[in-house]
């Protein structure tokens, strides 16, 4: 930030500091930086956010939810729906990782959107160890499921044997471009959306410094952020809705192999 | 989920008569709520339509990540096998072939969603 402002470049504002990740405590295994971050902070956050929702919303049992119960219970009927709809019965099983993803996915996404937070999910790192995690225990329940049998998933039927190879070959990149795509639309969307809040932010800072005329000018990126603001909560829930429908689709492939 | 006339039941005496009540009720409801559905036909497309430019972007990303998936691959097998350039070039391009099939098959699933909202009626392949 200080570089910029010795440039005199820009607004002295830089809208990537905000996925900074800062150490909080420094732990070090074996050579190995395993520091609690700022990052591990929020998504803490999160999982205590999902378990007092679910634990605590759910204490009473009333026959008639209250407010917080009605907010536990429209999300689990949710996620049940999503797994029944796209996975069918054999999908049952499979609904705690569902909602645990879902729900993790989805308090990360919204506690970002508070001012001051950080947003993990706002890291590749973060959604493709998610993805990756996803991919090989899809992959597993696959194998195990169908044993040998699974390799006809990247032979389509009726295929002319000459061509066999070659498409064999694309369906299995097709494939493991899977956790590739799934981890880089939701780090995407998050990290394009934050970025284009503090960009517009910044104009209204610039705007407002300027003086004179120009102060009356802030109000427009003014406008634009709360619209953009209300869109971004809209692309939180989206994108972790999107997670998690996807995650249901590769576990119906892998369970019944289209 | 619990209907209301089950908690009304539990109350006792008074129960046959709200029951009745409720069914009133419920019949009233019923009816306003098709002639609603009827003045307004499918409210959810509009919903669908809002997030065009989220199916874009969807899109967009299969595209690369059948790319990026191919690039890794010849890169590795480059590495390994020490075929410098052919590696990367063959799966590069492949890559691109598994992400244009990405790209057909999530636009095709897309088009039967939308078909399914659309109208059930005429496409009976819509099926996942």
């Amino acid at each position: 930030m200080s570089a910029a402002d010795q440039e005199g470049g820009g607004l002295g504002i830089d809208p990537m500091h905000q996925f900074e990740i800062k150490s909080l405590i420094s732990i070090n295994l074996g050579g190995v930086d395993a520091s609690f971050t700022n990052s591990a902070a929020w998504m803490v956050a999160a999982a205590g956010c999902i378990i007092a929702l679910t634990v605590f919303a759910m204490n009473g049992r009333a026959m008639v939810p209250g407010r917080w119960q009605s907010i536990a219970e429209l999300s689990y009927e949710f996620v049940a729906n999503m797994v029944r709809d796209n996975v069918g019965k054999a999908g049952q099983s499979y609904f705690p990782f569902i909602f645990t993803l879902f729900m993790f996915v989805l308090f990360s996404n919204m506690l970002g959107m508070l001012p001051y937070s950080f947003t993990t999910t706002s890291h590749i790192i973060v959604t493709f160890a998610l993805a990756l995690f996803i991919f090989l225990g899809v992959t597993l329940i696959g194998v195990v499921k169908h044993g040998f049998h699974f390799l006809s998933f990247f032979a389509p039927k009726g295929l002319p044997a000459v061509l066999l190879p070659l498409i064999v070959v694309i369906e299995v990149i097709s494939y493991l471009s899977r956790p590739i795509s799934l981890s880089v639309r939701l780090f995407a969307n998050m990290m394009a959306g934050h970025t284009m809040l503090k960009v517009f932010a910044g104009f209204i800072i610039g705007f407002l410094s300027a003086g004179g005329l120009y102060t009356g000018l802030a109000i427009a990126p003014m406008a634009f952020m709360v619209a953009i603001t209300s869109l971004e909560f809209l692309v939180a829930f989206l994108q972790a809705y999107v997670f998690a429908i996807l995650t249901c689709i590769y576990l119906n492939d892998a369970l019944h192999l289209h | 989920m619990k209907t209301p006339t089950e908690h009304e039941s539990d109350k006792g005496d008074a129960g046959t008569d709200n029951r009745s009540d409720l069914a009133a009720l419920d019949a009233k409801i019923r009816a306003h709520t098709e002639a609603h559905r009827q003045k307004n036909p499918e409210p959810a497309e509009t919903g669908r339509r809002s997030t065009a430019i989220g199916m874009a972007f969807r899109l967009s990303t299969e595209m690369v990540a059948g790319l990026v998936a191919g690039g890794i691959i010849g890169w590795v097998v480059d590495d390994l096998l020490g075929t410098k350039p052919w590696g990367l070039l063959t799966f590069f391009f492949l890559g691109m072939a598994a992400g244009i099939l990405n790209v057909f098959r999530t636009a095709h699933k897309l088009a039967a969603d939308v078909a399914e909202q659309v109208g059930k009626s005429d496409d009976p392949s819509g099926d996942k």
